[in-house]
C-alpha cells in the first residue's frame, strides 16, 4: 500500500511538473504572439507607411476622379 | 537488621504517581487544546506561512479604429525590482544594470543601497531588455510580469485615445471614459511554497482566472485621422499659428472619422510632454466662432419666416448699435444684398440687420435648438457646454451674436451645427464609439445616436444653397474641390484676453460639407492665431486637403450641384 501511495504521489508530481512546463510554454508563446502583433501594428502605422512611400517617390494625388464602370461596359470584356 | 531494606514511605510513591499522572493529564489536555480546540487557528497560521496569493492582472481591452485596426493594445512587460538586503555590491551592480535599462548609474545605486527588502529599479521594461538583464544573474534582482499599454501608431488621435498610468488606470480620453469596460476583472492564484519560498510542484493551487476587458471599437478611421493631423500640422506651421483643430464627421450617423488638436503628444511617452497637450480641444475648449455663426442666423431668418431668400437689404460697411460701431471686414459702399449675399460676403452689418428682423425670440430659439449652451453629450471626459447669453438680449447682444461674437462653442458643437444643415435639418449626436467587443468575441453595438429635428428640410436646403454660394463665389473659394460642390462658411474671430478684452489675435475657421446636394462628410477646421488671420486663407485650404483625402478614402462620388440662392451681388 505504501509503495502504491508513493507511486501515485510520484506520478502526480510528474504530471504537475509537466503541467508547469506547459504553462510556461503557453506564457512564452502568448508573449511571442503579443510581440508579433505589436510588430504588425507598428509596421502598418501610417507614419511608417508614408515615410516609406515618400522614400519611393510617391505623393498624394491632387485631384481625384472617381470612375464608375457601368454594368453594360463590364459585361463586354473584349470591348 | 541485616537483610532488611529501607523502603521509601508509601506516600512518597503515591505523590510521585499523582504528579506524573497530573503531568500526563496536562499534556493530554494541552494536546487536546492544540489539536481540537485551537487546531483551526494553528492550521491557518501554518497555511499562511506556506501559501502565497498573487493577483492575476486582467488583459486590458484593445482600442480599435472603425476598421478593426488596433490603436491601443496591451503587451507583456517586466517590472525590475531589487531586494537591497541581498545586494552585496551596489556600486558594481548599478554599473551593470544602468546601461541596459537606460538609467543613471547614480540613481540605480541609490535604489540598491536603500533600506528595506523591495524597491523598483524600473517599471514596464520590454521583455527582451529584461531578459538581457536576467542573463547577468545579479543577486537580489527580480522581475515581475506586468501589462503595458502600447499605442502602435504613436501620436495618432492621442487626445481622443488618452492614456493609462503605470498601474493601468485610464487617466485621460477614452481610456478614462471607458476604463470600466476596458479594464476587465483581475483574477488571483494561490500557491503553496517550500521553506525556501519556492513553489511546491504538485501542491494544491487555486486559480481564479481574470476576466479580460472588452475591446472598444471607435468610429475613428485611423488613416483619415493620420492624414487630417498631417494637413493640420502643415497648416499650423505654414501660418505660423499657435495650434489648430480638425474634425471629420459623418452628418447622418454622427460618427467622428477624425478629431485632431495640434500640438499633440505621443501617448507612449506622455510624461515627456507638457500636460497642456493632453486636452482634446475639439471637445473641451470653447471659442468665439465668428462668421461661421452666420449660418445659424440665416437658418433662424428662414425658419421663422421673417426673411425670405429674395428679400433685399441695404447694407453699409458700418453700423452703430447702442453706441458701438459694427464693421464689415473691408470698407465698401452701401450694397444691396440678399440673405445669400450677406452669407457669401460674410457681412457683419448684414447679419445684424437680419437678426433685427428675426428678433430675440427667434434667434434664441434657433440657437438653443442647435444645442448652444449645452454639451453635445458625446461620451468624453470634460466636454464643455459653450456659452450662450441668456435672454432677453440687448440690441448689441443680438447684433454681435448674429456674427458670432459674445457666444462661445466647442469645435465639436459647431461641426454638429453644420452636420445638422447637411442632414436636412436633423441634429445627430456626435459619437466616438461604435461598439464593444467582449472577451467572448461578441460585438455589442452602441445604440444609434439620439437625434432631434432643428430645422425644416426646406430651410436646411436653402441654407445649403447659401453655403455653396460662399464656396463658389464668396469668402470660401479656397475650399473648392474640382468635381465636387462644397458647401461651407469661413470664420475669423478676435480672441479675448484673460481680462475679457478683445485683442489683435485671431482664430480662423472653415466648416463645410460635401457633396452639397448629398452630403457624406462634414469637415471643421480651426486655426488658432494664424499669421494670415482670415478663415478663407488659413483654414479653408486645410478643409480642401482633408476633404480631398476623405473623398478618396471613403470613395465619395460627386453629386449634382445645388442651385445657388437668389443673389444680387455680381458673380465674377
Amino acid at each position: 500500500m505504501i509503495v502504491g501511495v508513493a507511486s501515485m504521489s510520484a506520478l502526480q508530481v510528474g504530471s504537475s511538473l509537466r503541467s508547469d512546463a506547459l504553462r510556461g510554454q503557453l506564457a512564452t508563446l502568448a508573449e511571442q504572439q503579443g510581440e508579433l502583433r505589436r510588430e504588425v501594428a507598428t509596421l502598418s502605422a501610417p507614419s511608417r507607411v508614408m515615410t516609406w512611400a515618400h522614400g519611393k517617390g510617391m505623393v498624394m494625388p491632387d485631384n481625384v476622379v472617381i470612375l464608375r464602370v457601368s454594368p453594360a461596359t463590364a459585361a463586354e470584356p473584349g470591348a | 537488621m541485616s537483610g532488611s531494606t529501607i523502603r521509601p514511605p508509601a506516600h512518597r510513591l503515591v505523590i510521585l504517581l499523582v504528579v506524573l499522572l497530573l503531568a500526563l493529564v496536562g499534556v493530554v489536555v494541552r494536546l487536546s487544546v492544540l489539536q481540537v480546540r485551537e487546531s483551526s487557528s494553528y492550521a491557518e497560521l501554518g497555511l499562511a506561512q506556506r501559501i502565497r496569493t498573487e493577483a492575476l492582472p486582467a488583459q486590458r481591452g484593445e482600442i480599435l479604429d472603425r476598421n478593426g485596426t488596433p490603436m491601443a493594445m496591451t503587451l507583456d512587460a517586466r517590472d525590475v525590482y531589487a531586494n537591497p538586503t541581498l545586494v552585496s555590491d551596489p556600486g558594481d551592480e548599478a554599473a551593470r544594470i544602468a546601461p541596459i535599462l537606460g538609467l543613471r548609474t547614480k540613481a540605480v545605486r541609490a535604489a540598491l543601497a536603500s533600506p528595506g527588502t523591495f524597491v523598483y529599479i524600473e517599471r514596464q521594461v520590454d521583455p527582451d531588455v529584461a531578459d538581457r538583464l536576467a542573463a547577468l544573474r545579479l543577486p537580489g534582482i527580480g522581475f515581475l510580469t506586468v501589462p503595458k499599454r502600447y499605442y502602435p501608431a504613436g501620436p495618432v488621435a492621442p487626445q481622443v485615445l488618452g492614456f493609462v498610468n503605470v498601474d493601468g488606470l485610464g487617466i485621460t480620453g477614452l481610456e478614462r471614459e471607458y476604463d470600466g469596460s476596458l479594464a476587465g476583472t483581475p483574477g488571483e492564484r494561490t500557491v503553496e511554497l517550500s521553506a525556501q519560498g519556492q513553489e511546491i510542484a504538485g501542491a494544491q493551487q487555486v486559480v481564479q482566472p481574470p476576466t479580460p476587458g472588452s475591446d472598444l471599437q471607435l468610429t475613428i478611421d485611423r488613416d483619415i485621422q493620420f492624414q487630417a493631423q498631417a494637413y493640420l500640422r502643415q497648416a499650423v506651421i505654414q501660418n505660423k499659428a499657435k495650434g489648430g483643430t480638425v474634425i471629420v464627421m459623418d452628418p447622418s450617423t454622427g460618427d467622428i472619422y477624425a478629431m485632431a488638436s495640434y500640438p499633440w503628444f505621443d501617448p507612449n511617452r506622455f510624461w515627456s510632454y507638457d500636460s497642456q497637450r493632453y486636452a482634446n480641444r475639439a471637445v473641451t475648449d470653447t471659442w468665439e466662432p465668428g462668421s461661421v455663426n452666420k449660418t445659424i442666423t440665416a437658418a433662424a431668418a428662414l425658419e421663422t419666416g421673417r426673411v425670405s431668400p429674395t428679400e433685399r437689404f441695404r447694407v453699409p460697411a458700418t453700423r452703430d448699435v447702442s453706441g458701438f460701431t459694427i464693421h464689415d471686414a473691408e470698407p465698401h459702399p452701401v450694397e444691396t444684398m440678399t440673405l445669400g449675399d450677406i452669407i457669401a460676403q460674410s457681412s457683419n452689418v448684414g447679419a445684424s440687420l437680419v437678426a433685427d428682423k428675426v428678433g430675440d425670440a427667434g434667434m434664441l430659439d434657433t440657437f438653443t435648438r442647435f444645442g448652444y449652451g449645452s454639451p453635445t453629450g458625446i461620451a468624453f471626459p470634460g466636454e464643455a457646454a459653450g456659452i450662450m447669453p441668456p435672454g432677453p438680449w440687448s440690441d448689441l447682444t443680438r447684433a454681435t451674436v448674429s456674427f458670432g461674437a459674445g457666444v462661445a462653442v466647442t469645435p465639436l458643437e459647431m461641426a454638429a451645427v453644420y452636420a445638422t444643415i447637411a442632414n436636412g435639418g436633423t441634429w445627430v449626436q456626435p459619437r466616438l464609439v461604435d461598439g464593444t467587443i467582449g472577451p467572448d468575441g461578441r460585438t455589442v453595438p452602441m445604440p444609434p445616436s439620439p437625434t432631434r429635428r432643428v430645422l425644416r428640410t426646406s430651410t436646411a436646403a436653402e441654407v445649403t444653397r447659401m453655403l455653396a454660394y460662399v464656396v463658389q463665389d464668396g469668402t470660401g473659394e479656397n475650399a473648392q474641390i474640382a468635381g465636387y460642390q462644397v458647401a461651407g462658411k469661413t470664420g475669423t474671430a478676435k480672441k479675448i484676453s484673460a481680462k475679457g478684452r478683445y485683442v489683435n489675435r485671431y482664430v480662423a475657421s472653415f466648416v463645410g460639407f460635401l457633396p452639397a446636394s448629398r452630403p457624406r462628410v462634414v469637415v471643421a477646421t480651426i486655426i488658432d492665431e494664424p499669421k494670415t488671420v482670415y478663415g478663407g486663407i488659413a483654414a479653408a485650404p486645410v478643409f480642401q486637403e482633408v476633404a480631398r483625402y476623405v473623398i478618396q478614402r471613403l470613395g465619395i462620388e460627386p453629386a449634382p450641384p445645388v442651385e445657388l440662392p437668389p443673389h444680387v451681388m455680381p458673380i465674377p
